[in-house]
């Protein structure tokens, strides 16, 4: 048995319909087990409503606590602290949770041990069955840290449902942006599309994004999503990527349809598949596929 | 020369496991004496540089090359500077196949 | 008063929002006002802004090296980091500090009893400062590709705007630590939403992270016009302020893809933000 294959979108900016498209990939894939690593702001199970059947509770980081029966108020604590996460107020340390990292130094040069490090478990891991096959999501706590983590654990998740099922290929809605949760998406991954849309700013945040993915070596394809909102930026973006090598493997024309879909909780595939959309996301899933196979024929025979 | 790579059981008939750093054994062979051993990983539920400390784990272990389906980027490259091979192998093998294919002629 | 300028879901005109508001107060309203741009991984606030650059300064990162001369190998370093990124095998004389792990606490040199270790700074980001129009700021902070040290960058972007006036933080999109990182340092939480069943799922996480955090808000609907009735009665129902909605027209969108400020695209739509900012600024109880 080969290795499942691991798909990312991500998008970089915010809202340029990554999650519709990933959906859509959902009602297109067979043997796919898929993910929704944007854990901060999950919407995937919106669509695919997936039933629950286990959920798991996983660290949310460390945060360190002050015994303040014990403190005598020297501010060694207060010195140390490199996070501006202790401050002393009538003589008591009082630790900003938000901003402490949970390194404890502050433990290790208090002098009566009145601090100590405490780990906390409020993310959460959900383990479900939607109706295009298994699905495994995260959530964070509210204002509770470690995104980069939990994602790497929903992905460690989904390689081994991936063994149970037999299943040939992850889907995984990636998180915007390019900090921690998406190098966690990215690194080991066979192939990231990038959603994009014609805007100053999505190119802006695609380009940064390129750039942090080319110090993995993953191949990228793009997508650009409501083309005809800005057909000459359109074009812009492009020439750019194929200067860079980057190949555009389709264009979708804005439309209410993906919203109209949303309201009803379907994918665009489901709801209107005699559609130009669904038409077009069909060809680039097709793409997608057949190049991933292609790429990883010589390692697996 | 002793090798090591992730198992899934304490047992030669095992399957091998898929993960590097976060697996639930480490099997360990020596060429030399033929010996096979089993350490259970007790590093695997750190919460983060696992795979760091899993490459120190192999070298204070005496491990020439280690064997395994993914590496992850910081357990290879500590692994490399540890001075410790590292070769791919494909999954759904056995322990006892590993130890065959890889036990010299 | 600081203001912070979120959006559970990204995409949802968060900029749009905070550039509008900064351009209003700092050009109709002659507000004294400073604008943060602390989506730091994505900074996009400058495609907008026409402002001239004043100063850069470097956000550093203080990463420790282990002198293998000076080294005992006792351990002692190892046992302090919290972040396991110390990697040790004293028979080869080798001890070496992950850079990439290494959350730069200062543990490690703190317990080495040889003084071994020496700390030497690595930048993680940039901040850069533009004046606009002479009176006003706008402050951006950038983290460098490949860091994933977001929330240093924006804690010190934060410190780097002066206490005086109305200041704006561009928040990045979502709910994790970097939201709360900008938003724990704000006085008020100015959410923006869209109609739609992603935009009100992302919208109660992000009510839910700003009630844990103690926060006045308010909420500001973009691409109005889908009449999704599940927001607006989530909204009533939660006594949560409407600020204002900004509706969907397509020459909106194409003044956005072209970097223009929305606000500032016609006298309409900079009406419609303008009764925002003065909603805002009844809210957060300044006078005009």
């Amino acid at each position: 048995m080969s290795k499942a294959f691991e798909i990312v979108i991500l998008s970089g900016k915010g809202g340029t319909g990554k999650t519709s498209i990933t959906a859509a990939f959902a009602s297109l894939a067979k043997h796919a087990v898929f993910t929704d690593c944007d854990v901060d702001a999950a919407d995937l199970h919106l669509v695919l409503s997936p039933d629950i059947y286990r959920t798991e509770d996983f660290e949310s980081g460390a945060k360190a606590i002050v015994n303040t029966d014990k403190c005598t108020g020297c501010e060694l604590c207060r010195d140390v602290c490199r996070f501006s996460a202790l401050e002393f107020k009538n003589g008591i340390p009082v630790i900003d949770e938000y901003a402490c990292e949970g390194c404890g130094l502050c433990s290790i040069v208090c002098p009566v041990d009145a601090i100590s490090v405490h780990n906390y478990n409020n993310n959460k891991i959900y383990f479900a069955n939607c109706r295009f096959g298994p699905m495994v999501y995260g959530k964070l706590g509210v204002a509770e840290e470690n995104s980069g983590k939990l994602v790497s654990k929903i992905r460690q998740y989904a390689r081994e449902l991936t063994r149970q099922h037999q299943a040939e290929i992850i889907v995984t809605d990636g998180p915007p942006g390019i900090g921690c949760p998406v190098i966690s998406s990215v690194t080991g991954s066979d192939l990231v599309l990038a959603v994009t849309e014609p805007t100053m700013s999505g190119w802006h945040d695609l380009e940064r994004l390129i750039e942090m993915i080319g110090g993995f070596k993953t191949p990228v394809f793009v997508v650009i999503n409501k083309y005809d909102l800005n057909e000459e930026m359109t074009q812009l973006i492009e020439q750019r990527l194929d200067a860079m090598n980057i190949q555009v493997i389709g264009k979708i024309p804005y439309s209410e349809t993906m919203v109209l879909a949303l309201l009803e909780a379907k994918t665009i595939n489901e709801f209107d598949p005699a559609g130009y959309i669904a038409g077009e996301l069909t060809r680039i899933w097709e793409t997608i596929t057949f190049t991933i196979k292609q790429h990883h024929k010589p390692i697996n025979i | 020369m002793k090798i090591a790579f992730p198992a899934s059981a304490n047992k030669p008939e095992a399957l091998i496991d898929e993960r590097f750093a976060r697996c639930p054994f480490f099997c360990f062979y020596d060429f030399g004496t033929q010996q096979i051993e089993f350490k259970e990983n007790m590093l695997r539920n750190g919460a983060g540089g696992v795979g760091l400390q899993v490459a120190e784990f192999m070298a204070n272990n005496g491990v020439d090359k280690v064997l395994a389906v993914e590496f992850g980027p910081k357990a290879k490259d500590t692994l490399t500077k540890l001075r410790i091979g590292t070769e791919s192998i494909t999954s759904g093998k056995t322990v006892q196949q590993i130890i065959d294919e890889n036990r010299p002629a | 008063m600081k203001i912070a300028i979120t959006s559970g879901k990204g995409g949802t005109g968060k900029t749009t929002v905070s550039t509008g508001l900064f351009h209003i107060l700092s050009r109709y309203l002659k507000h004294h006002v400073q604008l943060l741009d602390c989506d730091v991984e994505e900074p996009d606030c400058h495609i907008f802004i026409r402002a001239s650059k004043t100063a850069v300064y470097p956000v550093n990162l203080m990463i420790p090296e282990i002198k293998t001369d000076l080294c005992t190998f006792c351990g002692k370093c190892k046992a302090a980091c919290a972040f396991n990124a110390i990697v040790m095998l004293p028979p080869a004389k080798f001890i070496e500090v992950s850079a990439d792990m290494c959350h730069g606490c200062g543990a490690c040199s703190y317990v080495c009893p040889e003084n071994a270790i020496v700390e030497k700074p690595s930048s993680i980001g940039q901040i850069t400062h533009f004046d606009y129009y002479a009176k006003d700021e706008f402050i951006e902070g950038r983290l460098h590709i490949g860091s994933a040290l977001q929330t240093r960058v924006i804690r010190e972007t934060i410190t780097h705007a002066r206490q005086q006036g109305i200041i704006l933080f561009d928040s990045p999109p979502g709910t994790s630590c970097p939201v709360i990182a900008t938003v724990s340092k704000s006085d008020y939480v100015v959410m923006v939403t869209e109609p739609t069943p992603f935009g009100l799922n992302d919208l109660i996480l992000m009510v839910d992270t700003v009630k844990q955090l103690g926060k006045k808000h308010g909420i500001t609907i973009n691409k109005a016009g889908l009449d999704y009735k599940p927001l607006y009665e989530y909204i009533s129902q939660n006594n949560i302020p409407l600020l204002g909605e900004i509706p969907f027209r397509k020459e909106l969108a194409g003044a956005y893809s072209k970097g223009e400020i929305v606000a500032a695209s016609g006298p309409e739509i900079r009406k419609v933000f303008e009764n925002i900012t003065r909603k805002l600024l009844h809210e957060t109880s300044l006078n005009l």
